[in-house]
């Protein structure tokens, strides 16, 4: 049922269909119902009556927050949840965001509005920048099924993802102490759903031996560090080369992310070599994350390495410095669309607009694009429809350990041979 | 801490409760759109005698429409739903030269008045 309704046709405005209750199923779904109260600010007597009960039923302690009462609040938890209507009648829902910040709420938040999704994403945004765990945002009127899908997405608090502040690991620390290391995502052919190559995600493994991405300490790093993380990196894809070999499999080409502040003849003249020199083709993902020291000095290393034969990547386009503006003044090969408009892509007219638009900007340019971030089927097979040329994310693969991706890929590789060849093992 | 969560304790009798619940919530809601109804109009006058400089009212009818376009939907009463949307969205860009939203509250106002006809007739 819920998913036939997903396949409704939206109005022209974008809001999503609402529902004949009569026709829909208030069945009860089974899934994680966490402890805690559910602190619900609803506006509408009946609208906040139908929720609690409905609310109630799955086992949540319900309180109504009526008119928008901060004082129910006191004694809220890290378990607990509270489901804001962004308009209310005394207040707007940006005041209660900035109350729950102001106590240190660490349990869930879920928004619901009427208003256009720009406002909704806009409150979303300053709720997670006021530190609050946003997990969802839903326009009304409000889909009980996909409340019910938020909500079963709810985790203990610091089970999954903890909040412990860990002491920064530097760049340069990390290297010295060989405390570097490297996973890969697999990046497949949207039609043939083969893997065509891998994405390099470098890691720093900290004091307590946990794994952190290594994205903030690359912001930070000095240009010498950088380049030695490239070195280490060949290194990795090398070592990988040999796991792949064991099992049969040939080299795959492999993708490396590089900060924009590292395309500068300085740097790349000292790795250029090394990477022509590997045994597998390497692409460059440049990163959204920072602005070119010399635009000029970057179009000159671009265009020489491009001509060298290297390929150049734009990194999750569509956020940061990853715009139009810069696809257009370097040769790029490829646009990565990045995550936040590909999850989604099917059921929002938002995210599809921008994924069609970047499609096409791309391929006017004779760039291929990647969708990163690909979660569920329904936004593959919209992607594919319009037109996308590669996928990645965790419908396919997680990031996985160099042994890990080498098993992966050569399981794979016998399942598609099972499959080419029904019936074999019934000879 | 997977052992403090808890399955949903629902079941089919707490599913027909809420059923029930729903069809008890939906006729009260009938009833207040006649009471929205009222209000509007009483905007409606107030801003006919204010003149269309007079924003306030403007937003307070908006206001209005708005909970009732949401709560409509969620009550299962799309074409409502999409009339005090459409009526909301006219008010709120309503500017000389463009479409009078009394047209939109118009529209939103029979829409109502249908429903209230099934209402009586059932």
């Amino acid at each position: 049922m819920a998913r036939a309704r997903l396949k409704k046709p939206r109005s022209a405005d974008g809001r999503p269909p609402a529902v004949d209750v009569q026709e829909r199923s208030l069945r009860p779904i089974a899934g994680i119902y966490l402890p805690g109260k559910t602190y619900v600010f609803e506006d509408h007597d009946l609208v906040l009556s139908l929720l609690s009960s409905w609310l109630s039923l799955r086992g949540h302690r319900v309180v109504p927050c009526q008119p928008s009462n901060l004082n129910a609040l006191r004694s809220i938890g890290s378990h607990d949840l509270v489901i804001l209507d962004l308009c209310l009648e005394d207040r707007d829902g940006i005041d209660v965001l900035e109350y729950l910040a102001k106590i240190g709420f660490l349990g869930d938040v879920v928004l619901i509005s009427a208003f256009p999704e720009s406002v909704v994403e806009a409150a979303s945004k300053i709720g997670t920048d006021l530190g609050l765990n946003i997990i969802g945002a839903l326009r009304k009127p409000l889909v009980f099924d996909r409340l019910e899908s938020l909500l079963s997405s709810r985790r203990p608090r610091g089970a999954i993802f903890p909040l412990v502040r860990r002491e920064a690991v530097t760049l340069n620390q990390a290297l010295a102490a060989g405390k570097v290391t490297f996973h890969f995502q697999p990046i497949l052919d949207v039609r043939s759903e083969q893997v065509v190559s891998l994405e390099l995600l470098a890691r720093l493994i900290d004091s307590s031996g946990s794994e952190l991405s290594a994205i903030s300490a690359i912001e930070t790093a000095e240009a010498e560090d950088l380049r030695g993380l490239a070195c280490v990196a060949i290194d990795a894809i090398d070592g990988l080369n040999s796991k792949l070999l064991e099992r049969g499999i040939g080299p795959l080409p492999v993708a490396i992310n590089v900060p924009s502040s590292l395309v500068q003849r300085r740097h790349f003249g000292s790795i250029l070599s090394r990477i022509k020199d590997a045994a597998t083709p390497i692409t460059f993902e440049v990163s959204e994350l920072d602005s070119f020291e010399d635009l000029s000095d970057a179009r000159r290393v671009t265009t020489s390495s491009v001509l060298q034969g290297l390929r150049f990547s734009l990194d999750d386009f569509g956020t940061v410095y990853s715009n139009i503006d810069r696809f257009v003044q370097l040769p790029f090969d490829e646009l990565k669309l990045d995550r936040v408009y590909v999850a989604g892509c099917a059921h929002d007219r938002f995210r599809s607009a921008v994924c069609r638009c970047a499609i096409e900007l791309a391929h006017m340019r004779g760039a291929i694009v990647v969708a990163e971030g690909v979660e569920e089927a329904a936004d593959l097979e919209h992607l594919r429809s319009l037109g996308a040329d590669r996928v990645q994310g965790y419908l396919f693969s997680r990031p996985l350990t160099a042994s890990a991706i080498a098993d992966w890929l050569a399981e794979r590789r016998e399942t598609s041979v099972t499959d080419m060849n029904p019936g074999k093992d019934d000879q | 801490m997977m052992d403090t969560v808890h399955p949903s304790p629902a079941g089919t009798t707490e599913t027909d409760a809420l059923q029930k619940r729903m069809a008890d919530l939906r006729v009260r809601f009938i009833e207040r759109t006649r009471r929205d109804a009222d209000v509007v109009r009483e905007l409606r006058e107030r801003w006919d005698l204010e003149g269309y400089g007079s924003t306030a009212v403007v937003k307070e009818i908006a206001r209005t429409v708005h909970s009732l376009s949401g709560a409509a939907g969620v009550f299962g009463f799309n074409a409502i739903s999409d009339a005090a949307h459409r009526a909301e969205l006219g008010l709120l860009r309503f500017e000389s030269g463009t479409e009078d939203p009394r047209v939109l509250l118009d529209a939103l106002h029979k829409e109502m008045e249908l429903l209230w006809a099934k209402q009586d007739a059932a």
